[in-house]
């Protein structure tokens, strides 16, 4: 699918075509629930959460800038939600299925249940541009290229800015004891 | 060779975008030296930490419930919130048969709806939204520019306010560094500047009272804020901004460069 397919089927949800607008969440839909499930922690979250991003973005399809691509556009919808939803959620809620895996006993389930909520904790207080390179590599495994495209950087940057990040990331942990200076 | 070099071709191996040569070089210098050995073992712990997993797949009817959520509206229907004027004409006319039935209640209904218009609106989205609300549109890309940037304070309170334009379109960012919820007001000509949309963009939803020219803000903590206007003329434009936490008050100023609009 490229840039300019995306275009179509955006003109022609524009237009109404729900089939079009289908297509693009068939398209879409794996990542953007990943992305929110790697920010929020629970299935269920994350699967509300995806599905209010889209109706979000259908809803607001006019505003959108067809000049930059749909996929930049909705991945910062569902980042927005998901930080938001993270800071309303009460604190004691500990939900890390993410980190779930078969096999794992309680003790190991429980150390990689906390240090996903403590990874994500020191995520977060990254600042946006900081945040966002390390979200897209590390929790959606893009490449630098696809994350200089998203954020409309060159790739160079990306790398600088994906350094700089996992520097202030190596501190933040550091303080919180997760890992040695 | 100085540390932060070191780091990087550490984080370009371990990222796995190091050319081979770089990852030869670095092995050598590891078997030779246990400190940087140390060094990339450290933070090849904070790349498993940040390491999640395999992507999982969707639960399969996502795409059917977004589906049926959006199912009979367009897109384009939503691109602003229904006047109360529209409401109410569509509203009668999705009811036909009842439609003298209702002209009574109607007309009441227009006193009623003409004074809501007409009263400064308040509310916290997306219950009472502005007239386009929610769109997200992040101020990234080639077409935005930063035009000007203001830092408040006010007694144990701060944050930073920034402008950015893409031709008619702006977008205020304000970024609260306050550790309580904090109030921001901006004020403009209305003449010059109209308010769209307001999107709560980190933190929990605040408030807003808009009136002409004039929009209040109860933002959260450690929160961000975007408001998205409109220049509705040509020309400089001037934006009032104030931030209060308690009784402290900070004020700032924020100026739009003059710009030729694309279309009427």
């Amino acid at each position: 699918m490229t840039d300019s397919d995306e275009s179509v089927l955006v003109t022609r949800s524009l237009a109404g075509d729900e089939r079009a607008f289908a297509e693009l969440v068939e398209i879409h839909q794996r990542v953007l629930f990943n992305l929110a499930l790697r920010i929020v922690g629970d299935h269920e979250d994350a699967r509300d959460l995806a599905q209010t991003v889209f109706v979000k973005a259908y809803r607001n399809l006019a505003s959108f800038d067809r000049g930059r691509r749909f996929f930049s556009w909705i991945y910062r919808i569902t980042i927005n939600e998901s930080l938001s939803f993270v800071s309303r959620r009460r604190p004691q809620e500990p939900l890390n299925e993410v980190m779930r895996a078969p096999g794992r006993s309680p003790e190991e389930q429980w150390e990689q249940e906390e240090l996903g909520t403590m990874v994500r904790h020191a995520v977060m207080q990254l600042t946006t541009e900081y945040r966002d390179v390390i979200v897209a590599r590390h929790f959606l495994n893009l490449s630098h290229r696809e994350i200089g495209d998203l954020l409309s950087v060159p790739e160079k940057t990306v790398k600088s800015r994906l350094h700089t990040a996992r520097q202030r990331l190596g501190g933040i942990l550091c303080r919180n004891g997760i890992t040695s200076a | 060779m100085s540390d932060r070099d070191l780091d990087q071709i550490i984080d370009d191996v371990l990222d796995g975008v190091a050319p081979p040569a770089e990852s030869v070089w670095l092995k050598e210098r590891m078997d030779r030296d246990p400190a940087i050995r140390t060094r990339y073992g450290e933070r090849a712990v904070l790349f498993k930490a940040l390491t999640p997993g395999e992507m999982v797949a969707p639960p399969p009817d996502l795409v059917s419930s977004v589906m049926s959520e959006i199912r009979g509206s367009s897109p384009a229907q939503h691109s602003a919130s229904p006047t109360w004027w529209s409401s109410l004409l569509g509203s009668l006319t999705r009811r036909p048969a009842l439609g003298l039935g209702y002209a009574f209640g109607a007309g009441a209904a227009i006193g009623v709806l003409a004074m809501v218009a007409l009263t400064p609106r308040s509310g916290s989205a997306p219950s009472t939204p502005l007239p386009v609300n929610g769109t997200m549109v992040p101020p990234t890309g080639p077409n935005w520019i930063l035009e000007d940037h203001a830092r408040l304070a006010a007694g144990p309170g701060q944050g930073e306010v920034r402008l950015q334009r893409n031709g008619a379109m702006l977008i205020v960012e304000i970024e609260s560094a306050s550790r309580t919820s904090s109030r921001w007001t901006l004020e403009f000509d209305p003449a010059s500047i109209r308010i769209m949309g307001i999107d709560w963009t980190r933190g929990p939803d605040g408030a807003f009272h808009s009136g002409s020219g004039r929009l209040e803000l109860d933002a959260g903590a450690a929160s961000l804020t975007r408001v998205r206007l409109e220049s509705v003329r040509e020309g400089d434009a001037e934006l009032r901004l104030s931030l209060q936490v308690g009784d402290a008050v900070g004020v700032g100023t924020l100026r739009t460069s003059s710009h030729t609009r694309a279309s009427p």
